[in-house]
C-alpha cells in the first residue's frame, strides 16, 4: 500500500464564523481570512509536506476555492513548490478539476511541465470537482460531465501527442494549434486517477483503467470498488487493489487517548467541509434531478457526507471519533491499533492499494502534526506496504 | 366561461414541442417564465375570449423536451418562428413573460416586419443599467420561483404555500435549460440592444411595480429601444404579472393587440 499525506491546508481561525453562517464556503466574505495568519499557515503546511519526504510517505494535494476549509487554490502552483522541496516522494494532483477549468491545454502544459521538474514523479488527478465548486469557478453545471470528459480526452491527447501539433474541435472545446511543450516524462502520460462517490464512476474509471478514489466512508468506497472490479472483469482484466484509493482521517499517538485526541482535532475538516449554503450544493445537471429536490426540502440538516457502513447518514457536524471509526471514517489509536483498523477495512473493501491520508484538519497544531506524521511514516507505514506490496514506482530520473 | 384548450405536439427542429391552444380571432403566441407555466392559467383563459391563444412550453421546458443541441436563447426564437411557419400563420402577435419576454424580442428583430404586435412583460434579455437580473444560480430554487411575486399569498394562490415535489422536479429541469442557454452572461443578450431599432411591430412593454427579478431599468431601456414603445407599470405587483395580476394584464394586452 501506497501512503499519501494529505492536507486540504485549512483556514481554522475562520470556521466558527463559517459555522455560524451555515456557510464555510463561498460567501463568507474574505474579510474573515487574516493575510498574516495566512502568511504563516501557508508556509508551515508547506513544511508539513515536505516533512513527508523526508520520513518516506507520498504527497497528495487538492484545491478548493472560495472556502475557509482550504487554502490550496492550484494543484499545480503547490506541486510546483513541493517537486522543488522533495526528492523521493510521488507528488499527486487530486486533482484539477477539468471541467471548471476553461482551457484544457493549459492544465497539459503545466501537469507535464510539473511532471519533468519533478523527475517523473507526477500522478494525475482529473476531477469532477464539488458542486460548491461550480459557483467560485463561473462554471457551467449543465453539461459539466459532458464537459468533463471532452477535457480529460483532450488533456490525455495533447500531453501523449508527440508529433503535433493537431487540431481538436469538440462540443465544448476548439482549438486550432494543440502542441505542448514540455511532453511529460512518465510516458504516454503520468498515471491518471479520478474521483467519485457513484458506482457509475467506479464503471467509467474502469474503463479507462485509471485509477480511483473516494473519501471518508466505506458504504461509499465499497459499491464504487465492486463496480470498478465488476467492469474491469467485463473487459478482460483485472483490477488490482493499486487502482483504489480511500481518504481517510487518521490520528496516530503513542497511547490509544493521543490518537484519539489527533484525529478528533483533524476530524475537524469533516465536521466543517460540507456546511455551506443549499443553492451552492445542488447546481442543476450536477447531480440527478430527485437528488437535487432532496437536497432542497431537507435544507441545511441534510446528511449524506459521511454514511455510516449500513449506508445510513451520519451527522457529520456532531460526530465522535468513535462515531467516524464506526463509518470507516477515522481511523485512530496507537499504530497497531490504527493498523488494526486499516487492514479490517482493506479487508472488509476487497482490498485497495492507496491510503489518502488526512493527517491534519484544522485545528491539529504542527507540532502534533508532525508527530502525526512521523508515527505514522516510522510504525505504521512499513506494516502497511507489506499489507498490500504497491508496485514499484519511483523517479524516472535520477534525484541525486 | 369555460376555455376548450388542446394540447398537441408540433415537432419543430427535432423537439416535439408541447403546444397549447384555444379560442378565436388573431392569433398571439404567448411565451412563458423561465420558471416554465403551469397547464392552465386565468391570464391564458382571459385572452382566449378574444384571440387565437397559443402557448407553447420552450423546448427544454415542461412536458417540451430537451433539445440537447441548444446554444442560445435565439435558437429558442427560431424554433418559434418555425413555429408559425409551420402552423401557416403569417402575423402574430407576441406576448413575453419575463424569460419569454427576451425570446419574443428576439424574434420581433429576426423578421421585423410580420409581427403584428409585440407586448414584453418584466422582460429578460437586455443588461439592466441599474441594478442586476436576480440570477437563479445563487439562490435556492424555490425561494427564486417566490421572488418572482409581490407576495407570499400570491405566490401560494398559484403554487401552493409549500409546492409539491412534482413542481420542484419541474424547476430544477426549468433551470438546467435555462442555464444551457442563458448562462454568461446571465440572462442577456449583448447584440439584442443594437438590434431592436429594426423593429417595426407596435409595442408594449409592461412591468410590475416590484420586480424583484428584472430590475425596472431595463424595461425603460426597452420603451426607449423600440420605436413607439409604451411603458405601463402595474401597481402593488411582483416580477410574474401574468399570474399576480391576470386580468389587469389581460386587459392591457386586448386593448392593445386586440384593435387594428
Amino acid at each position: 500500500m501506497r501512503v499519501w499525506y494529505f492536507s486540504e491546508m485549512a483556514y481554522h481561525p475562520a470556521w466558527e464564523e463559517g459555522l455560524s453562517r451555515g456557510s464555510l464556503r463561498v460567501v463568507l466574505p474574505n474579510r474573515n481570512f487574516d493575510p498574516q495568519v495566512g502568511y504563516g499557515l501557508l508556509n508551515r503546511y508547506l513544511d508539513e509536506f515536505a516533512l513527508c519526504d523526508e520520513v518516506g510517505l507520498d504527497i497528495m494535494v487538492n484545491e478548493h476555492h472560495s472556502t475557509a476549509t482550504c487554502l490550496t487554490v492550484s494543484v499545480s502552483m503547490a506541486l510546483a513548490i513541493l517537486a522543488r522541496e522533495t526528492k523521493r516522494a510521488r507528488l499527486l494532483s487530486l486533482g484539477t478539476p477539468i471541467a471548471n477549468r476553461p482551457d484544457p491545454v493549459r492544465v497539459a502544459e503545466e501537469m507535464a511541465w510539473l511532471d519533468v521538474l519533478s523527475g517523473g514523479r507526477l500522478e494525475m488527478g482529473l476531477v469532477k470537482g464539488a458542486p460548491y465548486e461550480i459557483a467560485p469557478a463561473n462554471s457551467n453545471p449543465a453539461n459539466l460531465m459532458r464537459r468533463y470528459w471532452e477535457a480529460h480526452d483532450l488533456i490525455l491527447k495533447a500531453m501523449s501527442t508527440t508529433d503535433g501539433p493537431f487540431n481538436w474541435e469538440g462540443e465544448f472545446f476548439h482549438y486550432r494549434n494543440v502542441n505542448i511543450w514540455p511532453r511529460p516524462l512518465q510516458q504516454p502520460t503520468p498515471p491518471v486517477w479520478m474521483t467519485g462517490l457513484s458506482p457509475e464512476t467506479g464503471r467509467a474509471a474502469a474503463e479507462r483503467g485509471h485509477v480511483v478514489g473516494t473519501l471518508l466512508s466505506g458504504a461509499v468506497a465499497g459499491p464504487m470498488f465492486e463496480a470498478y472490479r465488476q467492469r474491469a472483469r467485463e473487459l478482460g482484466w483485472t483490477a488490482e487493489p493499486d487502482r483504489f484509493a480511500y481518504a481517510a482521517v487518521v490520528g496516530v499517538g503513542n497511547t490509544t487517548q493521543e490518537g484519539y485526541r489527533r484525529a478528533d482535532l483533524a476530524a475537524g475538516y469533516v465536521r466543517t467541509a460540507p456546511v455551506v449554503l443549499e443553492p451552492f450544493t445542488n447546481p442543476p445537471g450536477y447531480n440527478s434531478v430527485g437528488a437535487n429536490v432532496a437536497m432542497l426540502k431537507a435544507g441545511p440538516k441534510r446528511g449524506g457526507f459521511v454514511l455510516d457502513r449500513e449506508g445510513k447518514p451520519v451527522d457529520h457536524r456532531t460526530a465522535t471519533v468513535e462515531q467516524f471509526m464506526a463509518s470507516d471514517t477515522v481511523f485512530a489509536g496507537t499504530p497497531d491499533d490504527v493498523f488494526n483498523q486499516i487492514r479490517a477495512f482493506n479487508e472488509r473493501i476487497g482490498g485497495f492499494g492507496h491510503l489518502l491520508f488526512f493527517g491534519q484538519g484544522g485545528f491539529l497544531d504542527h507540532k502534533d502534526t508532525v508527530a502525526n506524521i512521523t508515527l505514522f511514516a516510522r510504525e505504521v507505514l512499513p506494516r502497511l506496504r507489506e499489507l498490500s506490496p504497491a508496485p514499484e514506482r519511483s523517479a524516472t530520473v535520477a534525484a541525486e | 366561461m369555460t376555455v376548450a384548450w388542446s394540447d398537441r405536439p408540433v415537432e419543430i427542429a427535432g423537439v416535439k414541442l408541447h403546444v397549447s391552444r384555444a379560442g378565436k380571432g388573431a392569433p398571439l403566441l404567448v411565451l412563458h417564465h423561465d420558471i416554465g407555466t403551469l397547464e392552465r392559467l386565468p391570464f391564458y383563459d382571459a385572452l382566449a375570449q378574444r384571440f387565437d391563444v397559443l402557448v407553447p412550453h420552450h423546448p427544454g421546458y415542461g412536458k417540451s423536451p430537451r433539445p440537447e443541441w441548444a446554444r442560445s436563447v435565439r435558437d429558442v426564437a427560431v424554433m418559434y418562428r418555425w413555429l408559425l411557419a409551420g402552423l401557416g400563420i403569417e402575423r402574430a402577435s407576441l406576448v413575453g413573460l419575463g424569460f419569454g419576454g427576451w425570446i419574443a424580442a428576439e424574434m420581433a428583430t429576426m423578421a421585423p416586419r410580420d409581427v403584428e404586435r409585440l407586448v414584453l412583460v418584466g422582460a429578460m434579455g437586455l443588461k439592466p443599467p441599474e441594478g442586476d437580473i436576480l440570477d437563479q444560480a445563487l439562490l435556492s430554487y424555490i425561494d427564486y420561483a417566490r421572488a418572482g411575486f409581490h407576495t407570499a399569498e400570491a405566490f401560494a394562490a398559484v403554487y401552493g404555500a409549500e409546492p409539491s415535489t412534482d413542481q420542484l422536479e419541474q424547476w430544477d429541469i426549468c433551470r438546467e435549460m435555462s442555464f444551457r442557454i442563458a448562462w454568461k452572461p446571465y440572462m442577456y443578450s449583448q447584440t439584442l440592444p443594437h438590434l431592436l431599432g429594426g423593429v417595426r411591430a407596435p409595442a408594449l412593454v409592461v412591468w410590475g411595480s416590484d420586480d424583484r427579478v428584472v430590475p425596472l431599468s431595463a424595461g425603460k431601456v426597452y420603451a426607449a429601444s423600440l420605436p413607439g414603445a409604451r411603458l405601463e407599470i402595474v401597481k402593488d405587483c411582483g416580477h410574474c404579472v401574468d399570474m399576480e395580476k391576470p386580468e389587469a394584464l389581460a386587459s392591457l394586452v386586448r386593448s392593445f393587440a386586440g384593435t387594428k
